[in-house]
């Protein structure tokens, strides 16, 4: 009997192994129509959902202008902060044709239900989108932007403040650090 | 019966069977614990019995071009990318080193391209049983003196049967980042006070300690696109 099942596994593990290396091949890769620059954010290839539940790879945001930041929406003070730094960071840009994104840390909680209710409950307008991605695909975002994080017992981030604005080629133009009300910092790169 | 068979065909279909090990469960005892932090309770998992070669990492850039020391991207991966090899192949007699000079984010594609994942920190430490005395004695050893490369197979198992976790190359984890927070959101910044230069290493008062300290203080000096000469990887995988 012990015999019989361990033939048994060996086939069935060396058909299906051989299955698998077939499919191993194919390649993730789509087309593009054009090769996003050097340093562009571009470059990420991460599935990301909006508050309104709607699926977009990163590499496929609009190709314009845009302020983003990483944030989590149960963040009892920083998050808050960051949110209305950006929204003065609006107010004030002469430019409106720009994007508004907020990416958050908490794969777990932050679901698009959630970030709509923390959209309408903040009031950012329609320019504003906020997303939600699997773990593996915040981290490399954060990497990318240089963004430390971390998950604490409680299940909240501690993570560095940081606003970025981005080109119409996914480059970072500026970036802003910290809590301070020095807002004006960015402001030359939105109207710009 | 049929669950072994399935739980066996599930594993053998999807691991590269010979060269990964599977680590059992257990717990792992930072040094370094934010507040609220205890002991971590690592579940069952698959991990590369040694660091990914040059060979290997060869065979990847060749099918996988945009990873390529021509074609990656500069926010991918600083100038030193795979700057040890030549016309962009490894060495001959390299070829079962560790593939070096690498940036987490091109360790993460490959491992991706191999249904794998990065490990974590703690499961990363959990399995080089770092903390054991006699590991200890030879990872102090091999920090103290210059490194020298050697076939990624040239080494002991270790008691979870993983070889060369220590004595070859410092290795990437999915979440190297998370140790050090600057500018935090908080008002606490204990980690990074306890492991950066001065303070940390009057804080390390045993040995075991220094040679952890030294890991932590490495991996929160890199960033995702960092690559240097002594540093590689190997992949993970989770058990379902």
């Amino acid at each position: 009997m012990k015999y019989v099942s361990i033939a048994i596994i060996l086939f069935l593990s060396v058909s299906l192994k051989a299955q698998h290396d077939h499919h191993k091949h194919h390649d993730h890769q789509s087309l593009q129509a054009k090769e996003p620059t050097a340093h562009s954010l571009f470059h990420l290839n991460s599935e990301w959902t909006t508050h309104d539940n709607k699926k977009i790879n990163f590499k496929d945001l609009d190709k314009k202008k845009s302020v983003m930041a990483m944030v989590f929406t149960s963040c009892p003070s920083a998050c808050p902060m960051i949110v209305s730094e950006m929204k003065e960071m609006q107010d004030e840009a002469k430019n409106k044709d720009i994007n508004y994104y907020l990416f958050s840390f908490d794969s777990k909680r932050d679901k698009p239900k959630k970030l709509k209710a923390f959209k309408e409950k903040m009031k950012l307008d329609k320019n504003w989108t906020l997303f939600h991605a699997k773990e593996s695909n915040v981290r490399e975002l954060a990497n990318v932007l240089g963004v430390q994080y971390k998950k604490t017992a409680d299940n909240n981030f501690i993570h560095s403040n940081v606003i970025f604005v981005l080109n119409k080629n996914g480059e970072v133009i500026c970036q802003k650090e910290g809590l301070k009300p020095n807002v004006k910092v960015c402001l030359k790169g939105l109207n710009n | 019966m049929i669950f072994w068979i399935v739980h066996i065909l599930f594993i053998s279909t999807f691991a590269t069977a010979s060269t990964s090990v599977k680590i059992p469960e257990g717990v792992y005892n930072p040094l370094f614990k934010e507040e609220g932090e205890d002991t971590f309770k690592i579940k069952s998992f698959k991990m590369d019995k040694v660091p990914v070669t040059n060979k290997e990492f060869y065979q990847f850039v060749k099918e996988n071009n945009k990873w390529s020391k021509d074609k990656i991207a500069p926010i991918f991966a600083d100038t030193q990318y795979l700057s040890h090899w030549q016309n962009n192949r490894p060495k001959e007699k390299t070829l079962n080193f560790p593939v070096v000079n690498v940036s987490w984010f091109a360790a993460r594609a490959y491992c991706e391209s191999k249904n794998m994942r990065l490990p974590s920190l703690n499961e990363w430490e959990y399995a080089s049983n770092a903390q054991h005395p006699e590991v200890l004695d030879k990872i102090l050893k091999w920090y103290s003196k210059p490194n020298q490369m050697k076939d990624v197979n040239s080494f002991n198992e270790n008691k979870y049967g993983v070889k060369a976790m220590h004595g070859l190359v410092w290795e990437w984890v999915e979440d190297f980042s998370s140790v050090i927070i600057v500018g935090d959101s908080r008002s606490t910044n204990k980690t990074s006070e306890s492991l950066f230069c001065g303070a940390g290493s009057l804080k390390a008062k045993r040995p075991d300690e220094y040679a952890t300290f030294m890991r932590f203080a490495f991996r929160s000096s890199l960033n995702a696109k960092s690559t240097t000469k002594n540093l590689g990887f190997r992949c993970a995988r989770s058990l379902k």
